[in-house]
Formats: C-alpha cells, structure tokens, sequence
C-alpha cells in the first residue's frame, strides 16, 4: 500500500512519525515510532476518543490537533484523508511547566 | 477479463474464470516422486526379503513426504491478474456483509474518522502548545478537581414523604 507524500520527515525537533490508516494499521514510520504498534495503538484510541468530543454545535466540527506531552516529548496527531497523522517532537521548555 | 495484456492467451485455463473456490494452488499434476536412488545394493544382500520390506517402508516414507510437500514454485498455477484479486475480495465482502448484516455497519461507525486537515504537515510542524495554556488546563483541572473532591450532600429533607392518608 503506498502512502502519498506526507513530509513528515521534515518536521522540526521530530524524533519519529506514524502514518496509520482508519484501523489502525501502520502504514509508514519511521525514527523512534518505528514500527511502534504500541504506541500506535495507545494514540489511536486517543485520538478516537477525541473525535467522540463535541467542541462546538457545529457535528463537523473536529478538533485540528492533539497533544500527548511529556516532560521531555510530546506526541502532535492529526487527521487527514482517514489517516492518523502521528509526529514524536523534542519537547524544550522555556520554562518550567508548573504542576 | 483484464484482456489488455493478452496474457490470457498463453494459457487455457482449465478452471472457471473466477468463482470463490477456484483454488489459488492447484493440484499437483499428478507428479510422482521419482525413484529412490538407494536401492542398487538390494540384489546383492543374502537376506533378500527382509531387505526387501525395509525397502518398501523407506519408499512408504518417501512417497509420503513427496505427497505432502507443495512446491510451489514448481506449480504452473495459473497467475490471477489485479482486476482478479479485486473482485474476488469484492465478492467475499458482499458474501460476508450477507451473513453478518451488522458487521460492516458496526465496523464503519467504529472507524469512520473525519476528513481532517489537508495538510498534515504544517499542523505537525506547528509550534507546540505554549507552556502557559498547558499551566491553564493544569490548574483548571486540579481545580474542578478539587471542586468534585469538594461535593457534600446536606441533608434537608426527606426524599420520600408520607402523606396525610385519613384513616377512613
């Protein structure tokens, strides 16, 4: 199955991308996600549960991005054309995060 | 079908075109395993019979194994074109949807995702969320935390009330 071009490689601070498809199958990778079918699995009930969310009146309003953030990393997903879109970022606090 | 490439031609199918038990691996065109090369001695040995029957029991063995190995790249099975595949997966599909009616429905609302962004990467690329908002929702949720913590009930009334029932 081949995946159009995404440029996911190129995006700043990125340690690792996912592209999975409504199954969640993976159907490319790369870095530290690769071949993550952990992780893929973990964000991709996530990002379901996200899309069951209402945010606004409007049902075809979705949420654009989701953020998974950790103290040194975050995980950004993305839908787009019924792929889940998944990028592994270096997290560099300017300061520190206050609990 | 698919008689753009005219690779129809090279071979007469002996199946029907595409029906659902069409096997993908033929039968083994009646090859039998060849001759077992070990047996030149067998004249020469004095106990003739006894050799005999181990030889039997060898070749039993051998011709079993033979039967059971499918070598595939030896089978001129005949090679299923793309627009094949596909409709084969098509009609498994319809069959399947048949029997089980709920299936697909089930499966759709479970993995039906919208369209999203056209442009997945400039969302990814975008500057992460900035530490303040992630200090908001921190708070916010340890405050409605706190608030559900916080819940009492007091007791006013009672719920259920007897009425004034007169006696007669």
């Amino acid at each position: 199955m081949s995946v159009p071009p995404h440029n996911l490689e190129n995006v700043p601070d990125q340690l690792g991308y996912l592209v999975l498809n409504q199954e969640g199958a993976v159907l490319s990778s790369a870095g530290d996600l690769e071949n993550d079918e952990r992780t893929a699995r973990i964000l991709l009930n996530m990002v379901r549960l996200a899309c069951k969310v209402r945010i606004s009146e409007d049902k075809l309003d979705f949420f654009k991005r989701l953020s998974v953030i950790f103290d040194s990393f975050l995980y950004v997903a993305t839908i787009s054309n019924h792929r889940i879109y998944i990028s592994k970022r270096k997290l560099m606090p300017k300061d520190p995060v206050q609990a | 079908m698919g008689g753009c490439c005219g690779k129809d031609n090279d071979k007469p199918s002996v199946e029907p075109e595409s029906s659902e038990t069409s096997r993908l691996l033929g039968p083994q065109n009646g090859r039998t395993p060849d001759k077992p090369m070990y047996g030149d001695g067998g004249e020469r040995h004095p106990n003739l019979l006894k050799r005999g029957d181990e030889q039997s029991a060898l070749d039993q063995i051998l011709h079993n194994t033979a039967n059971n190995i499918i070598d595939v790249a030896a089978l001129d099975s005949r090679r299923m074109e793309q627009q094949e595949y596909l409709d084969r997966a098509r009609q498994y599909g319809s069959r399947v949807s048949n029997l089980v009616p709920n299936a697909s429905r089930l499966q759709s609302h479970m993995l039906q995702l919208h369209n999203g962004t056209s442009m997945p990467y400039s969302v990814l690329s975008a500057e992460p969320i900035s530490l303040h908002d992630i200090n908001l929702i921190n708070h916010t949720a340890e405050k409605f935390w706190n608030a559900c913590e916080g819940i009492k009930v007091n007791h006013k009334e009672d719920l259920v009330v007897n009425f004034e029932i007169p006696e007669n």
